[in-house]
């Protein structure tokens, strides 16, 4: 039991620890003391420090925690519910969709606001456009992940025609910049609505975990169990959608994430979803400040987030696949 | 409590219907076997007393109550349904396997309580996997993966208990472990309804008997109903009817007996 209670202990730590550790970092190096007084509303700090922490990392810190914690919260629910270890938060075509919208938005040379309002409304609008063709289907599972691919092509297809259209002077590069993903315009203004809907979609599905475990034996079973796995369904995609929308929408197309920290969860504490979702919360969360820390430090000029998570992802991911297939039959 | 079913007709395409009229009741306190060949309807019925399929006429009732008009959680209190087991995609121990029994007595958006572990470690002992319980549920035998669904069932604290074929792919050592327990739950007081591809476990383990022929269920005592020339008509091949010592009537296709070789 102290060793369960140390091992949370560390995975609530982690995110805490590498958030703070970002404040300090960036071009201008931080004292601790004078971030931590920052953070406090002492009165003795400097103002650049004062807003640097406050104004500019604090923000993005937060933001990527959320992004971070929404696309696994999304993932480890959307895995459950699929019964498929291989599935990522974007199947249902929700960063397709909310790719386009920010297109759109730079095309038509929109605020940062609007931008990321528009992307993640049609996020939701692939996704909801996905799920009304599967039902003219039976809607099953499978059916549902054909209509997802299929609308996610059709959103990258139009996407292709806003990228064709756009002016390659300037347009087009700031399209083919936003999707690699990236966090560096985030303040204030874009967290809030990102803040709202990550701490909305991930309550319910933190709420929901038992419901997930059923959720992922086979459908009659879950009927059997007095489920109405329909219902479910559709509440735990909404949910799932939301965070990824919302996610894509504040910080460009980031793959992997979804994918990756569900495995590492689950190889930590095991699939049931009570453990599962807190851990994959604070997993994604520190892993993403982390990145995203990376991506504004090591380099001169900023790194895209979505490249980052590509390069880090991609070998992570090999790793606990070997692992699992190691271990046993079964998935971790 | 009693499940009954009357004048049940179901087909998945239309004109062409699966089951054509079958009665049947479970009542506590007893073991019903239902047979039938590959194809005979017997998954289908199981479904249909499950309240997992409409039948397209007739009714089925649980203590009265119309099955399909109870709310799932509601039905899901009364009845289980231990299906024919599976590899789950994730690892999940034994414990929390049976503990999904508890989902229909959760409160909405709840995890289970203590109380609730309670129930599912009693279950555990009951089945006699309390050893085991920590496990994953994918590294169990067939048999203990059995005993695990069964456990999932009583902690469901329903009192009618529906198995798919729950002898199937098992050795017969643990064919007898999980029939044994299905019939000791009977004499419980529980209300038990397996179906099964071996008439001889029916002839061993049931109270009574059904036998599903082309749409149609013949019930009674299972030494009444399975008869070799019901057996004969209902699988399509001759059956011979064996004796032990003791007077315990078996049956084996006629040709298991016949010398193919000469």
């Amino acid at each position: 039991m102290t060793a369960n209670n140390g091992k949370w202990l560390i995975l609530v730590a982690f995110p805490a620890a590498i958030g703070f550790f970002a404040l300090l970092v960036g071009r201008l190096w931080l004292p601790p003391g004078e971030v931590l007084g920052a953070l406090l509303g002492r009165g003795d700090v400097p103002d650049l420090s004062r807003t640097l922490v406050l104004g500019v990392r604090l923000p993005r810190v937060l933001a990527a925690a959320c992004v971070g914690a929404g696309l696994s919260a999304a993932g480890a629910a959307f895995q459950g519910m699929f019964r498929n270890p291989l599935v990522e938060p974007r199947i249902l075509g929700a960063s397709s969709g909310a790719a386009l919208g920010a297109a759109a938005g730079l095309l038509a040379g929109w605020s940062a606001v609007a931008l990321q309002a528009s992307a993640f409304a049609l996020g939701l609008a692939a996704v909801l456009g996905a799920w009304m063709l599967s039902r003219g289907f039976g809607s099953s599972i499978l059916v549902l992940v054909i209509a997802g691919i299929v609308v996610a092509s059709a959103f990258d297809a139009l996407l292709g025609i806003l990228k064709y259209v756009a002016d390659p002077t300037d347009a087009l590069p700031a399209i083919t910049y936003w999707l690699l993903g990236g966090l560096g315009t985030v303040r204030w203004g874009q967290l809030w609505p990102l803040l709202g809907t990550t701490a909305l979609g991930t309550a319910f599905l933190v709420a929901s975990r038992w419901r997930l475990n059923v959720l992922s034996l086979d459908e009659l079973e879950a009927e059997s169990l007095g489920l109405p796995v329909r219902r479910w369904r559709m509440a735990v995609i909404a949910a799932g959608t939301l965070l990824t929308a919302a996610a894509v929408a504040a910080a460009g197309v980031i793959g992997w994430i979804g994918l990756l920290v569900p495995h590492a969860a689950r190889a930590l504490v095991g699939p049931d979803h009570g453990r599962l979702l807190p851990a994959s919360l604070a997993l994604g969360a520190g892993l993403m400040i982390l990145l995203d820390t990376v991506a504004r430090t090591a380099l001169p000029a900023e790194i895209p987030l979505g490249i980052l998570t590509g390069l880090v992802g991609i070998p992570a991911f090999c790793f606990l696949f070997l692992r699992s297939l190691e271990a046993r039959g079964g998935w971790r | 409590m009693i499940l009954q079913a009357s004048e049940v007709w179901f087909a998945y395409r239309a004109g062409n219907p699966v089951l054509r009229g079958v009665d049947v009741d479970i009542q506590g306190g007893e073991l019903l076997f239902l047979l039938g060949a590959n194809g005979s309807g017997k998954s289908t019925l199981l479904r249909c007393l499950t309240g997992l399929l409409a039948p397209d006429k007739g009714h089925i009732t649980l203590d009265g109550l119309g099955l399909r008009s109870l709310p799932s959680r509601l039905r899901a209190q009364r009845l289980a349904l231990v299906p024919q087991t599976h590899a789950p995609v994730f690892t999940y121990s034994a414990r929390d396997m049976v503990l999904m029994g508890r989902s229909p007595h959760l409160k909405k958006l709840a995890g289970p309580t203590r109380g609730d572990r309670e129930i599912a470690a009693w279950a555990l002992r009951a089945v006699g996997l309390e050893e085991l319980a920590d496990r994953p549920y994918t590294a169990l035998s067939g048999g203990e993966q059995r005993l695990a669904l069964i456990a999932r069932g009583l902690a469901q604290g329903a009192q009618v208990l529906l198995m798919d074929e729950p002898d199937a792919n098992l050795d017969p050592a643990h064919q007898h472990n999980v029939l044994l327990l299905a019939a000791q739950l009977a004499d419980g007081g529980l209300a038990l309804g397996v179906t099964s591809h071996n008439p001889n476990n029916a002839l061993a383990y049931g109270d009574r008997a059904g036998l599903l022929s082309r749409g149609s269920l013949v019930c009674g005592g299972p030494h009444e109903v399975l008869g070799t020339n019901d057996l004969e008509q209902a699988y399509g091949v001759p059956f011979v009817s064996l004796s032990g010592t003791n007077g315990q009537r078996a049956v084996i296709p006629a040709t298991e007996l016949e010398s193919t070789t000469t």
